[in-house]
């Protein structure tokens, strides 16, 4: 646990201070209409906007994901956050044509460029999607939080959660899009130099950048491993390190280690990892060994383990398997897995076309989620906070900037944290749980910055952590307000009552936010990556049909959301849990999602009828999509309207 | 299982505490009147 000093809390109260003052003090802004509750009247310069993107997408949990997909995978982990790219081109397409169109939400969208009862459908579904995934994000930061307060002062998980998200909602209630934006730059602000500051200090800890790439270069081979609950008790096992290619063992464990059953104890686990510490660093061995586990070594199943062996003695790749019967059969720790730690500063470290951790096929698929996705609306989950500062821009021309910039800061931010968890991989090369090195960026401001700065790291957190529950309140309040309340029930209210409704919305989907949060407890990586990925990968491509071919109705996209909520689950859980698939990795599962998906929303496009052509000429004049509208087009050129 | 161990040397001298967040303060609240007076002025003037 951390103690905090005087100048700790007077620096974290301070900046507390004024975050919240900031955003609070637009007040008066936010009351007038639902226009200035939800966009802040649509006039922010380009630069505002901007930051609010940067700002929202840098959460508690980032540095968690990224620390978690950078310690394991080396600079490589880095590609896993490259999606955020997909900003690249859609700054210069999907972004223009969004803005253009006036809609204040995606779901608004979809009911100008789809018509009738199918839209008005859709418009339904996508906007309860939305407020139920705002509370889940909401949930998920709102527990990183809980899991770093836990960590640094020994709180339940739920105390992070609900305290430090019901300071966001203070402004968020008051002011709306007003303070929230308002807010978001100046924790932008704030997040950026904290975050480069931390960064700084965590290589320092290591040595410097060179004596970080000399480490690297002599520490052994390490390799992580979580022991099957399958395996009896007292089972005698072995490891060996194999040729990829003929599958002839290097070397194999010149003893036999023992497996138990159940869960070792803290004080056991301990004693390993400062073993494993100290053999990962020390090269001292020349000829090809497997240092751990040895001779006497007892594993626990259902523990994970750093499996270690002499670095530099093999090729490149190796294959890491165990044998429980002394080495009559084989079974697959990890295939082509890289030999020493060299490795994890070279971002295009390669372990083939299809095998190990980062295979070529992996790569390619990252790279079309994130460029071509940029044609599409909706490919990615963070699309729905960025059509709201797309809207909130004061021109086509300042929305295009506004997510250009903001998401090259974000992938900048990614770089920088980066070096510093290879800083922290080198002071701790041994940590096999993800629970633990997915601390890193945080273990190295709180153990390594001088007193009061750590006080001030918190508030950097914090500012980090309001971002980006101040937006997912005020987005979610969003859908519920103007595609539920003011499209469904009162199309004639007030603007001071949707005003009100939105802070009522506000209110009740913080509340729907501890739920969440309570639910889905420390297993934040596998529900990212799920959410992520797998949730958005069927309607990856409906996203992006909807935006640039004229054909594709209301009911292939409204039909393609409801069979990839199914197959999702089916694919990634379920029919790998009953045999019917083995479980493929993710790019496998997305590339499946989208056949499977086209399978069911295809047939059911071409078997309705097309858009009305008015309703679809109405919306290509005043949006002016890229893409397959020929028909549309020439009718709108024959009517004389473009 | 998770388990952390503090490090006992941090990196930096104790003054680096109060001039770092000072900068950063001053820089933040800086940036927020700037808005404020740039926002609740063009909201006046409309």
């Amino acid at each position: 646990m951390i103690t905090f000093a005087f100048l700790d809390w007077l620096w974290l109260i301070l900046f507390v201070a004024l975050m919240v003052a900031c955003g609070a003090i637009f007040y008066r802004l936010g009351k007038r209409s639902q226009s200035d509750f939800f966009l802040a009247g649509r006039g922010l310069p380009w630069w505002l906007p901007a930051s609010s993107v940067y700002a929202t997408h840098t959460a508690t949990d980032t540095p968690i994901w990224v620390a978690g997909v950078v310690y394991k995978y080396g600079f490589a982990g880095l590609w896993y956050a490259f999606f955020a790219a997909w900003c690249a081109i859609s700054a210069f397409v999907s972004t223009r044509i969004f803005r253009r169109s006036l809609a204040y939400s995606q779901a608004e969208w979809q009911s100008l460029r789809f018509g009738g009862l199918g839209a008005e459908m859709l418009r339904g579904w996508v906007a309860g999607w939305q407020v139920f995934m705002n509370m889940f994000i909401l949930g998920w930061v709102g527990i990183a939080m809980g899991k770093l307060c836990s960590y640094l002062f020994g709180w339940d998980l739920w105390m992070g959660l609900v305290i430090f998200t019901s300071i966001g909602a203070v402004y968020v209630l008051m002011s709306g899009y007003w303070g929230v934006v308002m807010a978001d730059f100046q924790q932008g602000v704030i997040a950026l130099l904290v975050i480069f500051i931390v960064s700084i200090w965590g290589v320092l800890a290591a040595g410097g950048p060179d004596e970080i790439i000399s480490k690297l270069k002599s520490y052994n081979s390490t390799c992580e491993w979580t022991v099957p609950t399958t395996i009896a008790d007292s089972t005698q096992a072995k490891i060996r390190i194999s040729d990829p290619e003929s599958d002839k063992a290097y070397v194999v464990s010149t003893a036999p280690f023992i497996i138990r059953t159940g869960k070792s104890d803290d004080t056991a686990y301990r004693a390993v990892e400062i073993k494993t510490e100290s053999q990962v660093k020390n090269s001292a061995p020349t000829t090809l060994a497997i240092l751990f586990p040895g001779d006497g070594d007892v594993l626990y199943t259902d523990t994970d383990y750093t499996i270690v062996w002499t670095a530099g003695k093999t090729k490149k790749l190796v294959n890491i398997d165990v044998s429980y019967d002394n080495g009559m059969t084989w079974n697959a720790i990890d295939e082509n897995h890289p030999d020493g730690q060299s490795w994890r500063i070279n971002p295009f470290s390669f372990t083939g076309a299809f095998k190990g951790q980062f295979p070529v096929a992996w790569f390619v698929t990252m790279l079309i989620i994130a460029l071509i996705g940029g044609f599409g609306m909706g490919t990615n989950i963070d699309w729905y906070s960025e059509a709201q500062r797309i809207q909130s821009a004061k021109t086509v021309r300042d929305a295009s900037y506004s997510i250009w910039a903001g998401t090259a800061l974000v992938l900048i931010r990614n770089s920088i944290w980066a070096a510093a968890i290879i800083g922290f991989f080198v002071l701790y090369p041994h940590l096999a749980s993800s629970g633990e090195y997915e601390m890193a960026w945080y273990r190295v401001g709180f153990e390594y910055l001088p007193i009061g700065m750590v006080g001030f790291l918190f508030a950097g957190i914090l500012a980090i952590h309001l971002s980006t529950v101040s937006t997912q309140l005020n987005l979610g309040a969003m859908y519920a307000t103007r595609d539920f309340y003011h499209h469904y029930v009162n199309p004639r209210a007030s603007e001071s009552r949707l005003v009100n409704v939105g802070r009522i919305s506000t209110f009740i989907i913080l509340i729907g936010s501890f739920i969440f949060g309570t639910i889905i407890g420390e297993e934040i990586t596998a529900w990212l990556i799920f959410a992520l990925w797998i949730m958005a990968a069927g309607v990856w491509l409906p996203n992006i049909l909807q935006v640039i071919w004229w054909r594709f109705n209301c009911w292939g996209y409204l039909s393609s959301w409801i069979a990839n909520l199914g197959l999702s689950w089916l694919v990634v859980w379920i029919l790998p849990q009953f045999g019917v698939i083995p479980e493929l990795p993710d790019y496998m599962q997305f590339w499946l999602l989208i056949v499977l998906n086209a399978l069911i929303y295809l047939p059911i496009t071409f078997a309705t009828k097309p858009e009305n052509m008015d309703h679809l000429v109405k919306y290509y004049v005043m949006s002016r999509p890229i893409g397959f509208w020929g028909p549309v087009r020439k009718e709108a050129v024959k009517r004389g309207l473009i | 299982m998770i388990q952390f161990i503090i490090a006992s040397t941090r990196i930096g001298a104790p003054i680096l505490g109060v001039i770092i967040p000072a900068v950063i303060f001053g820089i933040s609240f800086f940036v927020t009147w700037l808005l404020i007076r740039h926002f609740m002025k063009s909201q006046n003037s409309d």
